[in-house]
């Protein structure tokens, strides 16, 4: 049991602590600088889209109006069995917005008939919920002008990073998530390549494009972390700025489902990622990436043990009563969380997580219809 | 000054066990429709 008790305790405090100290260590020590210089060349913006006529005029505006030399940017949606007045707005937009239209399929697949359409040979991800800055493809682009570098990852600010957000309770804790996750990315990036990118903005090559199975969850991991196998640099570019608005805890719980759900699949579609001789950044994925899902069970299997260790030992009732606290302390973070909730009435305010709701979440996003 | 410290705490901690849930919920969830990405 004490084997278990450490061992717990050395994986929840490796992944939180130990790796990122080694990871700013390794930064500071031995960076990879990236030759980065202004350039505008010819791009190729992807967004998928399935039933966002609230929200997709006010997206494209946004891209139409982006400080980038007009000619050199091809605009792609690909309406993915949408039932709304989705393709009516696309309708209105064209030429300068060109469209695809599917009956359904999922995410995956609207991406690939994107890149099918692409005419250039730098791709760029978005999605429709968030917005860019207008200096945002610039950015972008610039560490392309380094030929080691095959992806750029931009940055995602949630309005709860500057204390802008609606939604009080949670964005709080998601906001110094965020931030945390930001500046391990930023690491990894400054010693070779992120695990993944940013969904919302990113840029790839095309030449290290591979169409997605179907009913990948993650594209904006998977399709970086194919880049970087083959050899290439995928890199974090802080001034390409997309902006977004924080949830609500429920909403945010079903996006972490997804995200997490996201990295177990890949492990099986991409089983390279666990071999350190295809994968150049193995120890930096197993830490930050595989790391994240064994913590929950670490955790578990920390609190088990203590408990059982407590009896007869000072030390060990001590972290068991630590974590018990902890653990109150979280109870009392969700007590705050739904006064907060009560107190806002957002349209974004989803009902309760159910294992439904996730699965239904999760058919979309995996290609069922 | 204190309440607000531990309040924000409380939330920090309250992401953490979600974030921590959501490992645990995602693997279920992908166990439930193996076959659609098998």
């Amino acid at each position: 049991m004490t084997v278990v008790f450490w061992a717990s305790a050395f994986i929840v405090v490796y992944v939180y602590l130990l790796y990122p100290a080694l990871l700013g260590l390794w930064a500071r020590v031995a960076p990879r600088p990236v030759s980065a210089e202004p350039q505008t060349p010819h791009l190729s913006v992807i967004v998928a889209a399935r039933n966002e006529a609230e929200r997709l005029s006010a997206r494209l505006d946004n891209l139409l109006a982006l400080d980038y030399p007009r000619g050199r940017l091809q605009i792609i949606v690909v309406s993915d069995g949408s039932t709304d007045s989705t393709s009516d707005i696309l309708r209105r937009y064209a030429p300068a917005v060109e469209s695809v239209h599917l009956s359904g399929g999922g995410k995956a697949r609207a991406l690939n008939e994107g890149v099918v359409r692409a005419r250039h040979s730098i791709l760029v991800f978005a999605d429709v919920r968030q917005r860019f800055a207008s200096d945002a493809l610039r950015a972008l682009v610039a560490p392309l002008a380094d030929p080691t570098v095959g992806g750029v990852s931009g940055e995602l600010i949630l309005d709860c990073e500057s204390g802008e957000s609606t939604v009080s309770g949670i964005s709080d804790g998601v906001g110094g998530y965020w931030k945390y996750e930001k500046w391990l990315r930023r690491q990894e990036s400054r010693i070779g390549s992120m695990m993944g990118a940013t969904g919302a903005i990113y840029a790839l090559r095309r030449e290290f494009w591979q169409p997605l199975p179907e009913n990948t969850i993650l594209d904006d991991v998977l399709a970086p972390m194919r880049a970087v196998m083959a050899s290439t640099r995928v890199v974090f570019e802080a001034s390409a700025r997309a902006f977004d608005t924080t949830v609500p805890a429920p909403a945010e719980l079903r996006r972490k489902i997804r995200t997490l759900a996201g990295n177990f699949q890949i492990l099986w579609l991409e089983p390279r990622l666990l071999n350190p001789r295809k994968n150049p950044v193995w120890l930096q994925y197993l830490s930050h990436k595989v790391g994240r899902l064994l913590v929950p069970y670490a955790l578990l299997a920390l609190l088990l043990s203590s408990a059982v260790l407590s009896v007869g030992s000072t030390f060990y009732a001590l972290m068991f009563a630590a974590q018990l606290g902890f653990y109150a302390l979280a109870a009392y973070g969700a007590y705050l969380d739904r006064n907060d909730r009560r107190r806002l009435t957002s349209p974004a305010d989803a009902p309760p997580v159910t294992p439904r709701a996730v699965s239904e979440r999760t058919a979309f996003l995996k290609g069922r219809p | 000054m204190i309440s607000t410290a531990i309040n924000r705490a409380a939330r920090v901690a309250f992401a953490f066990v979600l974030m921590n849930y959501a490992a645990v919920a995602g693997l279920l969830s992908l166990g439930r429709h193996r076959e659609l990405w098998r």
